[in-house]
Formats: structure tokens, C-alpha cells, sequence
């Protein structure tokens, strides 16, 4: 890659790899996995528990907790590996040009501070401003995320608060300094649907409004469709298929996502049997390292697949995927 | 109206549980979990109850089954009345009744290897002979897929997904004519998901089972069940053929419940209500129509009183001023 | 237990070197206690006038006290008084304030009340104060300083007990026996109790030492049984002498020490071994 040419990316992960020390053994969470993200898009990362999409994205942030680290590869950001910097530098960057939010909005925020105090912190910490001026902007946040009457909220306490006014406060908060890259760690799951629906609007329209890409992680395939562009599928630490979401959905190659979108029950199309992908999620302890991590549940695997490890090739114009197989899965 | 007998005939059932702290004098505050349901099941049926967080479903899944006792109301088994029973009738009749949880890691005991807990319930109906029993338990972890050669383990040891089957089959050790599942899938990861929903409809086509079946995902209640009741706030609000209530919802929540609903390809477009505000406090609903707070088309008459329910066709009823 | 249970259980326990210690200082003190007349060179009672005070040489290993007793046979008899002590205190405290946690938690209501404000009383007592008061009125006996130290430890494991009930008693699993028609009983002891035992058993560690040590002080005080000697009463007895011959207590309260550090190790151990072997990686 020529170091003189500024990459087209707003985020280029290559090769990440992140690595748990456990008992005097390592096993990898995240196994050499590449994305790029460009400005303005919605990229979304689907796969069920133990893929690694949760350890991915607190990597690009150097938040991956121990026994875990992160052990190889590059991340890009605006052509600075995040790498090589300084925790110092990292906090600088978190909550300012790079932001998260998690799953779970009870815990995320501190029960024994007010909202409005919360949220200024993170304009004191990242802007030379007064505290008056960090209470204006605490009132526009909140204004902008949609929470009616910003001005009671602020004197709240979090458990005052229902479950989707929380998750809006901490959106407030990654959004408040206009990062460049907002990471969602299934910041829906654990919500209602109406409640869900409301926050993906709001998602939505602050892509629009700030041009902010969003890195969106997720197990839920519905919300793929409706918010992100494009969509990287990861199973057991790697990348299995990487496309736009339009071409993920109408022609899936990896056996892993195209059966995975047939297990899904739709509304719209109900059928008498769901499509199931026999066996199960392998969890950390049985990662192997040397072959296709999906084989063992793959209907279509044949010998290359037990003794050569796939890499992410291209299947078509934007869509990549690593199977040995591909397309063959697709009836 | 189907043909099949009721197994399950619901009046007016209702739980509220006392809240915050007993000052002498005045009356204590109560959350109204359920306040004032009926409806029947039909033997063989799938009733699907579908409602977001707080609107009593999962209170309702225990009142059914009375593992909490009821506040008002009269629930009949079979034509009879399961509230009036003693302890040794009641005690008969859970054989007939069985409940599945969500959380697959707390439904089991950790301490018990999971032949012991598939066994547990044939030992305390007295089912006498461990050879016998284990003949049964054999049978019935081949039949949820589970190696019986596994029998001496922990749960612990066990993936979520092997836990739920473990729970399926727990359930289905007496011979139960119906099963109450609240949220079986809703910790699942989506690929074994998919797994344990054919199970369940495999199942029911094989032993005639009657199933209540809880949840908040409309998709999977769409794919298993036939009739389907939406809650909110502790009332039923409608209750309808599932084929129906897809084509044409009658209650604005439902139709705000079904248009949340993500869409499952980027190229459909779907037009949104999006619902302002969150779920009242159950403490204190709101006066009337327990939804007008939040509804679309609400209009002054629905605050003044409760509306009730209203036939849309035989089979579609729905609880709304303004239909 | 399957293999790979037993497999993971002496893996843990040989990896932590400290509680293999603790184990191991409680098991050797349980053999001396057994053994003692085998071990001990001389009869604990046994008077030799003519030497009285000595220092530790190789006859009398741990010296002589003022009425030429050997302290070393002293010492290793006295390993009996304290573990019985220990144990039984330990034992009745554990299985009174066991039984009286499940009920209150299980039933709750009323009796849950009065039980608990009960407890909270005697938890306000100095544990020290409590067992005087109790000693002082019913006199000065080995039984009744067993009686005592065991009130004394009961709101311990009630309370505990208590909220092990409290917290279990709404799990899912309580819940599906319930629903197969299990019978409270049967949920108490089959479900709810074996899910206790593991905060129980850490706990009954604690008090293990405590017991012991509660049992020193009294002797020291004056209120333990004469007739026989536990550490506490030797190092008691020494105090007279502490400047001529500081031995008569020293090696008393070195057992003591020993014996508590070995409950603790123990105790903390176990809390490693019992709980993350739960954990799934």
C-alpha cells in the first residue's frame, strides 16, 4: 500500500487479530479480520454470540478487556494506525472522533450522577469550554437525540428514566462532540420493538444530518436490512462474507449466511419449516485455528475444507467471501 | 370459533402486587401486572400472547398455571376450577400443565445433573421403579435430541441451546396436555433458534400438545402460532386469527407494534408509526383507554372510559373506541 | 462427580498453594489432636517440681510452666479442647442458624420479621459481651462456653442462609418444580439448601477461627473450664510469668495464630474453588 496516498477509508482495519490468554493457552477471539469503513456509511457486523464482533469493535478503541489483547494487525484511522498510539492519545480520541455505544443502558451510565452531568463531562473533557457553555451544548444534545423537555431531564437520575430514554442520553453523549465514527454495540437489543424502532430512526437521521458513519453490531439480520449500507458477516472470529446489503439478502454465497437468512422466521413469508444449521455455535475453547471454522456444520465441505483455511476472496464486484465452496450453498 | 373443546377458560383474571413500603393508615400502592383478562384455549391450539416489556405477559404465564396466587378472577382447567383446588387436586393436575422459561441458564438447577432433573418430576408424582423411570427419561432426551449418554452431566456443561431442550424435556416427562412456553427462544442464538422452533411444532404434531406461547418477537410468533392475543399494560387489547391480525390489524398498537417490526429485505420500504413516549408506569395506567397516551388517533372520549372488547369478525375481537 | 468435575477439582485445589496449606495446617492439627497421648512425651498434669520454668531444651521442648508441667505435651493436649470447641461451635451454630435462614427466607411474612429483628438484637451485642453475659449467668462450664460461642455465631449463618433463600427462592428452577408440583420441603432441601452450601461452607471457615480465638479470650479472662487446659487457658496461666518465662504463652498463642491462619487460607481457598467452577470459559 503506497504510505504517499491518502486511503479512500475513513477506518481501515487489517488483519486484526485479538488473542485470549487463558490457563497459559491463547485462543483467538478475533482471527485476522479486515474491513474498511468510509465516510458517511452504515456498515453493519452480524454474526451470533462468541463470533467476535463485540471483541472487534472494542479493539478498534484499545478497550479489549483482559485476559484479552489485541495481537496483530492495523487499524487505520484517517491514515493513523490507532495502534500505535498512547493511551493518552486513545482518550482523546474516545467520545470525540470516535464513539460507543453498548447494549445495555442501564449500566452504562453512572446511577449516582445526574443526566446533565453526565453528559457535559464529555464536552468538558474534550472541548476548552466553560461549564455554562457545556450546559447549553448538554441541552442541544439532548434536543437533538429527540428527548422531550431536555430542560427537567438534565436534574434526572438514570433509574428515572425508562430503558429508550437511557439509550438516547448515551447516544447524546457519543454524538455531542460530532465524532466521526459512532460504533453501536447491539445498542438495540436489549429494548422493545416500538422502542427499537424509534432509536433506529434516530440513527438514522443523524447519519443524515452529520454525516457520521456508523459501525453497526448486531445479531439481529432485520436491523441490517433497515439501517446499514453495507453488511460484513463474521463467524467464530473471522469474516466469512462481506457485501452490500442489497447483495447480501438477494445472493448469499457463504453456506453460513445463506442458511442462516433461511432460519430466520419472516413475518411476510411464513413457512412450515425453518432451515436449520445443524450443530452449534462453537464457543472460545473450541476455536480452531488451521481449518474453516464453519466446516463442522457445513453441508457442503468437502476435504480442502478440513486442512486449508479459506481467505476472504472476491466472489463478485463488492462481495467477498471466504469459503471454498461458495455459491454452491445457494438452491 | 374453532370445534375443539377449551382447555383453558380465563374470566376476568387479574394480579397486582403490593409496591413501596406499608405506612399505617393508607392504602398501599399497587402495579396492576394484569388487570382483567379472559379469554379460552382451544385443545390443540397454539395461542401465541404477544406485548412488549411490563405488559404482563410473563405475570400471566404463573397466574395460568396459579404458581402465584391470583388477585381476582376464575381460571378453569378442563371445566375445572383450578383456583378452588386444594393442594393434593392441584398437585394432580400440574401433570397437565407445564411451563418452559426463557432463560435457559437459570431454569435448571446447577447443582443437579440433567438426568436427575428430567427425572424429578416422575419422582415426586411417585412413578415408582428407577428402571422404569430411566427408560422414560431415555426416551424422551433422544426424542429432544439430546445424547443419553450425557445424562450424568452438569448443565453448566451444556450450550443455551441444549439447556432449552433439556427444559422441553423436563417439561414433557408427565404428559402434559398443555405447555406454557414464555419467551423459549429469546436468549437463542438465531441458528439454534430455528432449531428448537421446529422442535417444538415436531412436537406438538406428534403428542397433540396445547401451547401458550410468549414472546415479543412478532416473527416467531408468526411462525408458530395460529391464534394470537396482544397485551398492554395488563389487558388484553387484541385478540385474533394470526393470518388476520397480519393482514389487518384493528387496535392502533398492533399496528404500530407491526410496523416497528424491522424489515427482512433492504429493498422493502415500510412506512412507520412510530409510537411517541415509552410505556406508562403499570402503577399508575392511564384513565380510560390504557393506550391513549400513546395513540395516533386518539380522541377525548377514549381517556373517559375503558373500551370494550368488540367483534371485528367471529374469529377477530379487539378492545378500541374508535373501530 | 464425572471425571472431568474431579479433573477440574484438584486441578484448582493443587494450583492454589495457599489453600493447600490451610488444608493442610487444619488436617495436621486434627491428627495431633487425635494422636496427642501417642505424641506427647510427658502427661499434661504430670508435675515435675524440681523443674519448674525451665527454658525449651530437648527434654522439655517448649519449656516448663510454674508448676513444672511440660508445655510442649500441654500444648499438644490442648489441641484437643480447641478443636472440639472449634468444631462443635462451628457445627451448631452453622445447622441452628442454617435452618432458621431458610424458614425466615422461604416464608417471609411475620416470622420472617421477628426472627430478623431477633437476630439484628444479638448481632448488636459484642460477640465477647454476649458470651460473658450467657457464662456469668449459667456458669463457667466447657458446655456452656460451647452453648454461648454458638449463639453468638448463629445470626451469622441465619442471615446468610437468609439471603442465599431470598435470591434463590425466585430462580426459574425453583419456579419449574413448583410447577411439577414439588412440595416445599422438597423444594428446600432438594433445590434451595444445596445452592446455600457453598456460601456456608466458606463462612463455617471464618467462624472456625473465630471460635477459637473467642474461646482464647474468655479463658484468658477467667471465664473457661478449669479443669482442662485449652491454649487460651495455658497462655492465660502464663501471664504471670511473662517476663521469666514468656514461653508458657508464647507457644500457645503461636498455635492459636497457626490455627486460624490455616481456617482463613482454607476459607479463602474454598471461595475460588466453589465459585468459578461454575464459570464457563
Amino acid at each position: 500500500m503506497n504510505p504517499l496516498q491518502p486511503s479512500p477509508y475513513l477506518l481501515d482495519c487489517q488483519g486484526l487479530s485479538v488473542t485470549f490468554r487463558i490457563d497459559g493457552r491463547d485462543f483467538k477471539a478475533v482471527n485476522n479480520v479486515s474491513f474498511q469503513l468510509a465516510r458517511g456509511e452504515v456498515l453493519g457486523v452480524v454474526g451470533e454470540s462468541g463470533c467476535g464482533k463485540s471483541m472487534m469493535a472494542l479493539a478498534q478503541l484499545n478497550l479489549v478487556p483482559e485476559p484479552g489483547y489485541v495481537s496483530g494487525g492495523r487499524i487505520l484511522f484517517q491514515d493513523q494506525d490507532l495502534r500505535a498510539k498512547t493511551e493518552r492519545q486513545m482518550q482523546a480520541i474516545r467520545g470525540n472522533r470516535i464513539s460507543m455505544i453498548f447494549q445495555e443502558p442501564m449500566t452504562s451510565l453512572n446511577p449516582v450522577f445526574r443526566i446533565g452531568r453526565q453528559v457535559a463531562e464529555v464536552f468538558l473533557k474534550h472541548q476548552n469550554i466553560s461549564r455554562k457553555e457545556a450546559g447549553e451544548l448538554t441541552l442541544q444534545a439532548l434536543e437533538d437525540v429527540g428527548i422531550p423537555a431536555p430542560h427537567k431531564c438534565v436534574n434526572d437520575y438514570p433509574h428515572q428514566l425508562s430503558g429508550g430514554m437511557r439509550q438516547r442520553v448515551m447516544i447524546a453523549m457519543a454524538i455531542g462532540c460530532n465524532p466521526d465514527i459512532l460504533i453501536a454495540d447491539e445498542a438495540t437489543t436489549a429494548l422493545d420493538v416500538t422502542i427499537q424502532a424509534q432509536i433506529l430512526e434516530l440513527m438514522k437521521s443523524i447519519v443524515n444530518r452529520f454525516d457520521m458513519s456508523i459501525l453497526f453490531i448486531t445479531h439481529d439480520l432485520g436491523l441490517v436490512a433497515e439501517l446499514c449500507d453495507r453488511v460484513v458477516v463474521m463467524y467464530a472470529g473471522k469474516i466469512v462474507e462481506t457485501a452490500t446489503v442489497t447483495d447480501l439478502f438477494d445472493n448469499p454465497v457463504h453456506p453460513y449466511t445463506d442458511r442462516l437468512l433461511k432460519s430466520i422466521p419472516k413475518i411476510d413469508s411464513p413457512v412450515d419449516e425453518l432451515t436449520i444449521i445443524p450443530g452449534r455455535v462453537p464457543n472460545l475453547t473450541e476455536l480452531a485455528r488451521s481449518f474453516c471454522p464453519f466446516e463442522p456444520r457445513c453441508l457442503i465441505s468437502s476435504e480442502v475444507c478440513r486442512n486449508v483455511s479459506p481467505e476472504l476472496q472476491k466472489a463478485e464486484k463488492d462481495h467477498y467471501v471466504s469459503c471454498h465452496h461458495y455459491g454452491e450453498a445457494t438452491s | 370459533m374453532t370445534s375443539a373443546a377449551p382447555i383453558l377458560e380465563i374470566s376476568g383474571l387479574k394480579k397486582h402486587f403490593p409496591v413501596g413500603t406499608w405506612r399505617i393508615g393508607s392504602k398501599r400502592e399497587t402495579v396492576k401486572a394484569v388487570d382483567g383478562i379472559s379469554f379460552n384455549i382451544y385443545e390443540g391450539e397454539t395461542l401465541g400472547i404477544v406485548g412488549e416489556s411490563g405488559c404482563g405477559k410473563s405475570t400471566l404465564a404463573r397466574l395460568l398455571l396459579r404458581l402465584i396466587p391470583v388477585t381476582d378472577g376464575r381460571v378453569f382447567f378442563k371445566g375445572t376450577d383450578l383456583l378452588a383446588m386444594n393442594r393434593l387436586e392441584l398437585k394432580r393436575i400440574r401433570k397437565q400443565m407445564q411451563i418452559i422459561f426463557q432463560d435457559p441458564f437459570s431454569s435448571l438447577d446447577p447443582r443437579k445433573r440433567i438426568g436427575k432433573i428430567i427425572d424429578e418430576p416422575l419422582r415426586i408424582h411417585g412413578v415408582r421403579g428407577s428402571h422404569n423411570r430411566t427408560k422414560i427419561v431415555q426416551k424422551l432426551m433422544e426424542r429432544v435430541g439430546i445424547n443419553y449418554e450425557w445424562a450424568d452431566r452438569y448443565p453448566h456443561e451444556f450450550s443455551g441451546g441444549q439447556r432449552q431442550r433439556i427444559a422441553i424435556a423436563r417439561a414433557l416427562v408427565l404428559n402434559p396436555s398443555l405447555i406454557i412456553c414464555d419467551e423459549p427462544v429469546s436468549a437463542l442464538d438465531v441458528s439454534i433458534q430455528a432449531q428448537v422452533l421446529n422442535l417444538f411444532k415436531n412436537l406438538q404434531r406428534e403428542l397433540g400438545l396445547t401451547y401458550v406461547f410468549i414472546s415479543h418477537d412478532l416473527s416467531v410468533i408468526r411462525h408458530i402460532c395460529k391464534r394470537i392475543a396482544v397485551m398492554y399494560l395488563g389487558k388484553i387489547i387484541e385478540i385474533s386469527d394470526a393470518d388476520d391480525l397480519f393482514a389487518s390489524p384493528a387496535h392502533p398498537y398492533t399496528q404500530a407494534l407491526l410496523s416497528a417490526i424491522p424489515v427482512s429485505h433492504p429493498k422493502h420500504v415500510k412506512k412507520r408509526t412510530i409510537l411517541t413516549g415509552d410505556v406508562p408506569n403499570p402503577r399508575h395506567p392511564p384513565k380510560g383507554c390504557r393506550f391513549h397516551t400513546r395513540c395516533p388517533i386518539a380522541e377525548p372520549s377514549c381517556s373517559a372510559s375503558e373500551p370494550p372488547m368488540k367483534n371485528i369478525n367471529s374469529n377477530h375481537q379487539a378492545a378500541c373506541h374508535l373501530i | 462427580m464425572t471425571n472431568l468435575n474431579r479433573y477440574r477439582f484438584y486441578r484448582s485445589i493443587k494450583s492454589n498453594k495457599l489453600t493447600l496449606l490451610g488444608f493442610a495446617i487444619i488436617i495436621i492439627l486434627t491428627v495431633i489432636a487425635l494422636a496427642a497421648p501417642f505424641i506427647a512425651p510427658f502427661d499434661p498434669s504430670d508435675v515435675h517440681i524440681t523443674e519448674r520454668l525451665k527454658n525449651p531444651d530437648l527434654k522439655y521442648l517448649m519449656g516448663t510452666d510454674e508448676y513444672g508441667r511440660d508445655i510442649f505435651s500441654r500444648v499438644i493436649f490442648g489441641t484437643r479442647v480447641s478443636l472440639q470447641v472449634s468444631f462443635l461451635v462451628t457445627i451448631i451454630s452453622t445447622v441452628i442458624g442454617t435452618v432458621i435462614g431458610l424458614w425466615s427466607g422461604y416464608f417471609g411474612g411475620v416470622s420472617d420479621f421477628i426472627i430478623m429483628r431477633t437476630i439484628d438484637g444479638l448481632m448488636s451485642f459484642p460477640a465477647l459481651l454476649l458470651s460473658l453475659f450467657i457464662m456469668a449467668a449459667f456458669g463457667s462450664s466447657t458446655t456452656n462456653l460451647i452453648l454461648a460461642l454458638s449463639i453468638v455465631f448463629i445470626p451469622n449463618s441465619a442471615r446468610l442462609t437468609r439471603n442465599a433463600v431470598l435470591t434463590i427462592r425466585e430462580l426459574e428452577y425453583v419456579e419449574s418444580s413448583r410447577a411439577c408440583g414439588a412440595g416445599t420441603l422438597r423444594i428446600m432441601f432438594d433445590h434451595i439448601l444445596p445452592n446455600c452450601i457453598p456460601p456456608l461452607i466458606i463462612n463455617s471457615t471464618v467462624v472456625f477461627g473465630y471460635a477459637i480465638l473467642s474461646e482464647a479470650a474468655l479463658s484468658f479472662l477467667g471465664f473457661g473450664d478449669s479443669s482442662i487446659s485449652s491454649w487460651g487457658a495455658i497462655l492465660s496461666d502464663g501471664r504471670d510469668f511473662i517476663f521469666q518465662a514468656p514461653w508458657i504463652s508464647i507457644y500457645p498463642g503461636i498455635a492459636i495464630s497457626i490455627f486460624v491462619l490455616g481456617a482463613n487460607l482454607t476459607g479463602d481457598g474454598l471461595r475460588d474453588i466453589l465459585d468459578p467452577r461454575m464459570e464457563k470459559i
